[in-house]
């Protein structure tokens, strides 16, 4: 493993969130790289410190407040911290609940609907996530994605705002509201998808690829939401969050895979339709809600009661921009796709030493030649260990040679 | 002890301690967690009520697929997101609505002296100021995973994203954090560290 590889894992070594041959393959390496194992104990380091701040304390009153604020929307009498005379909504409930079944009927055939007509040419990556509800798999879908649970969500909300309670004598008014309410459950002509991908690659060269990638991202008319750049000795990195209009999501997807070498991928499709149709539907219900309260405002005659109807038009009109936050930040999410891109560049050494796979006449011929030269270099290096490991005898040899030869010089001379 | 399932069904049927006792129960944890995102405690207080307000509305979604801590959790990542993009927006008039005076309230130290004490308070007040600085989505995944302790499959859980994904934003957050503190290294690392 190259340090690059080592670098891009010790945070899930420090976690613990690698297999075992992996953590052996980095325990090796930093055995061996003085810059590795700094950079190991610098994170560390960082972590420990991070995970060492101590937790703040909570406001001692924070408790009461949020159960006064939870309370008064639900309008117990526990912790309500402005009483209002309750009215006995029970009669109404009844009604009320068969009116809310039509309004998920409506809105489960309206989403249908929807589906149908935006059916062939919506295409999306991740199929097993992305089904038609209905019915009988409303219960496999909220396993898959609890965020889809929301629906759920506008029962209770709805039984609240039966149970809210307005100055006596104007329950007409606000039995209007809710037939009203039960009306106006939007159409979507589509479904609200938030995609979001992951994707690494390796690249020859950070600033080619970064230039490809920004005009990428220019073209389709999206943005970075953030980056970093790292350098590092083996080569540079950079990770990008990029937002794309969703309609190029699966185009720019593409584009940025031709980058390089696609080492991680992965995609997620959550299904946000209902919740959009749920928020939307509440919040066009608490408007009403608001104009009816305006109304009876100006019937208002004791300050009693304009106190009380203020009081209300105030939770309404809160309600309505923390609904009109979160469908803006659905559509934002929805409009835009979110691509999480890691470049690092392919590390230099090894680029030097491999030959790039080719294929071919000539590819054979050069592994034929280097298989030729190989083999000869494995002769004389064979041949060179002989001579090495057989130089003592011919050591020994040489020197008898030269004994017997002086020997019978001198004897032939001495005759 | 009670458990969460339980007090959720509990709550579903009407019953306010139960709601209470989940609030007692997590609000420690919510409160943290906005706060470590938006770096100002009064804003963490307001943004846990509203975590926990929206948390009742939707008492009645919560089908136990998911744990009910991840459950809040989502809702609290939610509502923080909210609240920074509107404080973007707000930026654009008020150059910053993060003062610097807001002392952070962490618990003192029995033990330390107050040299100790005021050193360590810096250290801390620095560290926050370096994850404050942190691209959002990459603060999120240090914070849930190294002050709130979730595992990598809870945090794809609450961020409703792949895993890899979540590997990708808290290496990067971690080494981005990493880099920043080195910019101070002798106030934040031991010896060993910055030495070789
Ligand atoms: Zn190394």
């Amino acid at each position: 493993m190259d340090c690059r590889a080592v670098r891009e894992r010790l945070s899930l070594y420090l976690d613990g969130e690698l297999t075992t041959s992996e953590i052996q393959l980095i325990d090796e390496h930093i055995e061996s790289c003085t810059d590795c194992r700094a950079e190991l104990s610098s994170l560390e380091e960082t972590v420990l410190l991070v995970r060492s701040l101590e937790p703040l304390e909570v406001p001692p009153d924070l408790q009461d407040k949020i159960i006064d604020r939870t309370m008064a929307a639900a309008n117990s009498p526990i912790g309500a911290s402005t009483r209002i005379p309750r009215i006995n909504w029970r009669h109404a409930w009844g009604r009320w609940g068969r009116t809310f079944s039509s309004v998920a009927a409506l809105l489960v055939v309206a989403v249908l609907i929807g589906k149908t007509v935006s059916g062939p040419g919506f295409s999306l990556p991740t199929k097993e996530v992305y089904q038609a509800p209905s019915a009988s798999d409303s219960a496999d879908r909220d396993a898959e994605s609890p965020a889809m649970n929301e629906v759920a969500e506008e029962q209770t909300s709805m039984f609240m705002m039966k149970e809210s309670s307005l100055p006596e004598g104007m329950e007409i008014a606000a039995e209007e509201m809710n037939r009203d309410g039960a009306t106006a459950p939007a159409v979507p002509t589509e479904r609200k998808v938030i995609q979001t991908a992951y994707l690494s690659l390796q690249i020859e060269k950070l600033d080619t690829a970064v230039d490809l990638l920004q005009e990428a991202v220019r073209e389709c008319g999206g943005f970075v939401q953030s980056s970093n750049m790292f350098r590092q000795e083996y080569g540079r990195g950079a990770s990008y969050t990029l937002r794309i209009p969703a309609d190029r999501f699966d185009d720019v997807l593409s584009r940025l895979e031709k980058l390089g070498d696609v080492q991680n991928r992965g995609i997620t499709g959550q299904d946000v339709t209902e919740e959009y149709v749920d928020v939307d539907a509440r919040r066009r219900n608490l408007i009403r809600q608001e104009e009816r309260l305006l109304a009876i405002l100006d019937q208002a005659k004791t300050v009693e009661d304009i106190l009380k109807v203020e009081g209300q038009l105030e939770r309404v009109r809160g309600e309505i921009e923390s609904l009109t936050g979160r469908l803006r930040y659905l559509d934002n999410q929805v409009g835009l796709s979110t691509i999480d891109v890691e470049l690092q560049e392919r590390p230099r050494s090894v680029t030097a030493v491999q030959l790039p796979d080719q294929k071919g006449f000539g590819a054979r011929l050069a592994r034929a030649f280097t298989g030729s030269v190989n083999l000869l270099l494995s002769y004389i290096s064979n041949m060179m260990v002989w001579l090495v490991s057989a130089a003592p005898f011919l050591f020994v040899g040489a020197g008898i040679g030269a004994v017997v030869w002086w020997a019978w010089g001198y004897f032939q001379r001495s005759k | 002890m009670t458990t969460d399932e339980v007090l959720v069904k509990l709550c579903c049927q009407g019953d306010k301690e139960a709601f209470a006792t989940l609030v007692e129960r997590y609000q420690d944890k919510i409160y943290n967690l906005t706060y470590r995102l938006v770096s100002n405690p009064e804003d963490a207080a307001d943004l846990t009520q509203e975590v926990f307000y929206r948390a009742f509305l939707r008492i009645k979604g919560f089908r136990g697929d998911a744990s009910f801590a991840t459950w809040l959790y989502r809702i609290a990542t939610n509502v923080c997101y909210d609240q920074l993009r509107i404080r973007k927006n707000r930026q654009v008039v008020s150059l910053d609505n993060t003062s610097p005076d807001d002392p952070p309230r962490d618990l003192p130290d029995q033990e330390a002296g107050p040299a100790e004490l005021c050193m360590k308070r810096i250290v801390f007040q620095r560290l926050q100021e370096a994850i404050a600085t942190l691209p959002v989505e990459q603060r999120t995944a240090m914070v849930l995973r190294d002050i709130q302790g979730l595992s990598y499959e809870e945090m794809a859980q609450v961020l409703q994203c792949p895993l890899g994904t979540v590997k990708s934003r808290l290496s990067r957050a971690r080494r981005a954090l990493k880099d920043k503190l080195m910019s101070e290294r002798e106030l934040f690392f031991s010896e060993n560290v910055y030495n070789g």
